[in-house]
């Protein structure tokens, strides 16, 4: 029997911001499951307008700003930040 | 024969030789150049410099109702005419030959200008070279283009890198693994680029790359951390930070986030009571007449002083926010947003971003009987005309657009 990956609330609410971002995006794609070990930049092609739109997002969700301290790009980056 | 232009994303791969074959074989060359190629923007200059023929570059970025609004819309805009005979067979011929012929010479570039509309500025090759250095310690230099090639500052790298031979490789659109693999590959030593790229991509590297002997940054306010994490990837490259704008060029360096007006500059350069730099209209290219006010032109720019001549740049006068490095004015936003009729009220302003300095965001209204989502989608609609960098990223519903602006910035008009 297929047993879907568990993914967290985080993860989910990362996911549906990244594709809304992707479907404004010319020549891109939405995606359908987010791995751990996904780029933001490398993989999904997220330049540093992208980046910013994605942190706004977080920032009125979660109230943390991802790119505070440092530079982070793996989507588990990300979902670190969040739960900190 | 020494490599001349490397660019994996649109399969360049030149060596001078190529580059000399490239400028006599080419029947055809264009008066206004809109490419996605850097590599032929740079030929198309080059062609025009040496038929001393006119020039407009125009940013690939520009949408197609920005080049409308500029007059380029039609096909017609983008002519062709015949090349110049070009009868140059090395590349010692073809440096001579451009510093010789073309000192007058002058071509059409973009500045965002202070309202935000693209406005053209004259430069000449006099200007576009002044601060470029040739000798036999240039040799071998290999730069990373990290910089769009229509803009003032990569016009400058790639100037310096031709007139002393030099290698360049294309870096701008490249992602950070991509870039630490062509560094290594091709030996890089130096580095040109925005504060913007430094902080997305060279600051993740998690490897050392020894090669690069300078790194150069300019344009916004580079924090000293970011210099601090550069090093480690870099530790031997010194680092210099260059204050120049598309109507002038390089106006002052330094080599971290403090500048000085240096003593030859005094007459040209100065601090107003309101502290923005201003600089002397003696300096400007042609065509320069916006902003400007006596004999100073207002750079926008606003500095603070740290001690009785060092000062660091704080950002850009109130009305306009810095993007990524793109002037925006969020109150032009604002007023294209209102041309859409399912919107009652919009209020743009600006939120700190820590990866692009500033991002624009919305708050509308609808007008009465429009929903929300059609309300949000007609506005997306009209600002995916506008420039990326322009457009509002997150675009919010709100029920007392008054209440919404008084919050975000405050009104001229509220003391009165």
């Amino acid at each position: 029997m297929y047993m879907p990956e568990e993914t967290s609330p985080e993860q989910e609410t990362l996911k549906e911001i990244i594709n809304d971002i992707l479907e404004k995006k010319e020549g891109a794609s939405t995606v359908e499951n987010l791995s751990e070990d996904t780029s933001l930049t490398a993989d999904l092609g997220f330049d540093s307008l992208d980046l910013a739109e994605m942190t706004v997002q977080l920032e009125d969700e979660y109230g943390v700003d991802v790119f505070e301290d440092d530079i982070v790009d793996q989507v588990s980056e990300v979902l670190e930040k969040l739960n900190k | 024969m020494t490599v001349f232009w490397v660019d994996e994303l649109h399969e360049r791969y030149l060596h001078y030789d190529d580059l000399l074959r490239e400028l006599k074989d080419r029947d055809k060359r264009h008066p206004v150049v809109y490419s996605k190629d850097p590599s032929e923007v740079l030929i198309e200059t080059l062609l025009a410099m040496l038929g001393d023929a006119e020039l407009t570059l125009l940013d690939p970025e520009f949408t197609d109702k920005t080049l409308r609004s500029l007059g380029y819309g039609g096909d017609d805009s983008f002519q062709t005419k015949p090349a110049p005979e070009v009868q140059i067979d090395d590349v010692e011929e073809l440096v001579t030959s451009l510093a010789n012929t073309a000192d007058q010479w002058s071509m059409t570039l973009y500045t965002s200008g202070t309202t935000g509309t693209p406005s053209a500025v004259d430069q000449t090759f006099a200007g576009l070279t002044r601060t470029i250095r040739r000798g036999e310690r240039f040799d071998g230099h290999v730069w990373g283009f990290a910089y769009n090639p229509t803009h003032f500052a990569g016009l400058q790298v790639f100037f310096q890198a031709l007139m002393n031979r030099n290698t360049m490789v294309y870096l701008f659109e490249m992602s950070p693994d991509e870039i630490g693999r062509l560094i290594d590959s091709y030996g890089i030593t130096h580095i040109s680029a925005t504060p913007t790229f430094y902080r997305l991509r060279l600051q993740q590297f998690t490897g050392v790359y020894e090669t690069v002997e300078r790194l150069t940054s300019g344009g916004e306010r580079f924090e000293p951390s970011l210099r601090d994490s550069l090093h480690e990837s870099f530790p031997n490259a010194e680092f210099r930070n260059v204050y120049a704008i598309t109507e002038v060029g390089s106006l002052l360096e330094s080599d971290g986030e403090l500048f000085k007006i240096p003593e030859d500059r005094t007459e040209q350069l100065t601090i107003s009571d309101d502290s923005e730099l201003l600089i002397h209209e003696s300096l400007l290219g042609e065509g320069v007449t916006d902003d400007v006010e006596g004999d100073w032109f207002h750079t926008g720019d606003i500095v603070e002083f740290v001690d009785q001549d060092h000062f660091r740049f704080l950002g850009r006068e109130s009305d306009f926010v810095n993007v990524g490095g793109y002037r925006v004015n969020p109150h032009q936003v604002e007023q294209r947003i209102y041309s859409v009729d399912e919107i009652e009220a919009a209020v743009v302003y600006a939120r700190e971003s820590s990866v692009t300095g500033n991002v624009l965001v919305a708050d509308i209204l609808p007008a009465d009987g429009i929903d929300e989502e059609t309300a949000i989608a007609k506005v997306r609609e009209t600002v995916d005309e506008l420039e990326r960098w322009k457009r509002p990223r997150k675009i919010t519903v709100v029920k007392d657009i008054e209440k919404s602006r008084s919050g975000k910035r405050v009104r001229r008009d509220d003391n009165s």
